[in-house]
């Protein structure tokens, strides 16, 4: 009975016992409060974790696309392209030129696609260090002589002849057919030995 | 809309200004209550600290369906009894003077009065666990078993503390009053 009385007693002094607490407390707890927002994993608000995942997305993305250009630059043919330039041509130049290069939207023949996509053919060959290795054959091959190649020029003037390339800016000249050489093929071996020492 | 709920709402959403009214509103009590819990004043602002921080995280826990003060009580206590068990290996490294000092024999005081800072300034002086013990006892009203489970002691190790507490404080609040009538006359 004597317990009870005072323990109730002790309850009643302390129940809504209420102290000030020191005003660092507050500061100290709005920097814990600060972390554990930043260290709690929550999706909708920038804390540690969405930041690290948005760094890994940067990262994976960046990785990519520089595999992405490496790749594509391994894989890309080195084709020399012919520069169509015309220092005399208006703003509009560049419109031509992309029509110029496009053979759908040429006038020209099939004949003319045909050669200038077996010229490129042959430039990458020659370009391949292999080349060396194998028999020379100065041989030409009769397409690539017959057909006709693109030949700008830009200072002519348009006559009726070639009003349907016109609008390419561009000359359509025939080449004369060379004379068939005969085949001959190098069998020296000390010119290869030259050649590929 | 009364003004607690107000502040119960503005935190659920992280407003600051709500935060801060809570914490005027709240942190004498949530002090009290960790001061009873806690060696010493320093780790019981550290405790409230954590307090704060876990109400503010899960005060969208909170139902309304009871009293709020309680709610913050509760988790009061419960993070001062979970900071005293992370201690618990040091926590019966008691003072050995204060072991001597301490006998059973109780000193009559229910006819005395105290104020709320005596009582506080004679809890502070017991030895933590007698304290721990005595505040969920008498305070919390939790029961023997329940603190025994909670502080992981035995049921006989919380009923000792207890007679051994209270006869600690009635003799500290003998000497208190005592120390006054002296002065008054």
């Amino acid at each position: 009975m004597n317990d009870e009385k005072f323990f109730s007693q002790v309850k009643n002094a302390l129940e809504h016992y209420a102290p000030e607490a020191p005003a660092a407390v507050y500061e100290g707890m709005r920097k814990r409060l600060w972390w554990s927002n930043f260290t709690r994993l929550s999706l909708v608000r920038l804390n540690l974790w969405t930041g690290l995942l948005l760094l890994g997305v940067i990262a994976a993305v960046w990785t990519y696309s520089l595999s992405g250009n490496a790749s594509a630059i391994a894989a890309k043919p080195q084709v020399i392209k012919p520069v169509l330039a015309n220092p005399s041509a208006g703003p509009n130049n560049t419109e031509e030129l992309a029509s110029a290069e496009s053979p759908m939207n040429s006038n020209t023949d099939d004949e003319t696609s045909k050669s200038v996509r077996k010229e490129n053919v042959t430039t990458k060959i020659r370009s391949t260090p292999s080349i060396l290795n194998t028999t020379i054959l100065t041989e030409e091959t009769p397409e690539e002589i017959t057909g006709p190649i693109i030949i700008p020029d830009f200072n002519a003037t348009v006559t009726d002849t070639e009003t349907e390339s016109a609008d390419t800016d561009m000359q359509m000249k025939p080449i004369k057919k060379r004379k068939k050489l005969p085949v001959e093929v190098i069998t020296d071996d000390s010119l290869k030995t030259e050649l590929n020492p | 809309m009364s003004e607690l709920e107000e502040i119960i709402e503005g935190c659920v959403k992280g407003k600051k200004d709500a935060q801060d009214r809570l914490y005027k509103k709240f942190s004498g009590l949530i002090y009290g209550i960790c001061l009873r819990y806690t060696k010493n004043k320093m780790e019981a602002q550290d405790v409230m600290q954590d307090v704060f921080v876990k109400i503010y995280n899960n005060i969208h826990t909170y139902h309304h369906d009871g009293s709020f003060e309680g709610w913050l009580r509760r988790i009061a206590v419960n993070t001062s009894i979970t900071n005293y068990r992370k201690n618990q290996k040091h926590a019966y490294q008691e003072d050995i003077n204060d072991v001597l000092r301490i006998k059973d024999e109780p000193v009559p005081v229910e006819d005395l009065e105290f104020t709320a800072e005596e009582m506080m300034n004679c809890i502070q002086k017991l030895p933590h666990g007698y304290k721990t013990v005595f505040s969920m006892y008498v305070i919390e009203g939790f029961m023997h078993k329940e603190i025994a489970d909670m502080l992981g002691i035995d049921i006989n190790t919380s009923k000792s503390q207890l007679s051994r507490a209270k006869a600690h404080l009635q003799r500290e609040l003998a000497l208190i009053s005592r120390i006054k009538t002296e002065n008054n006359e």
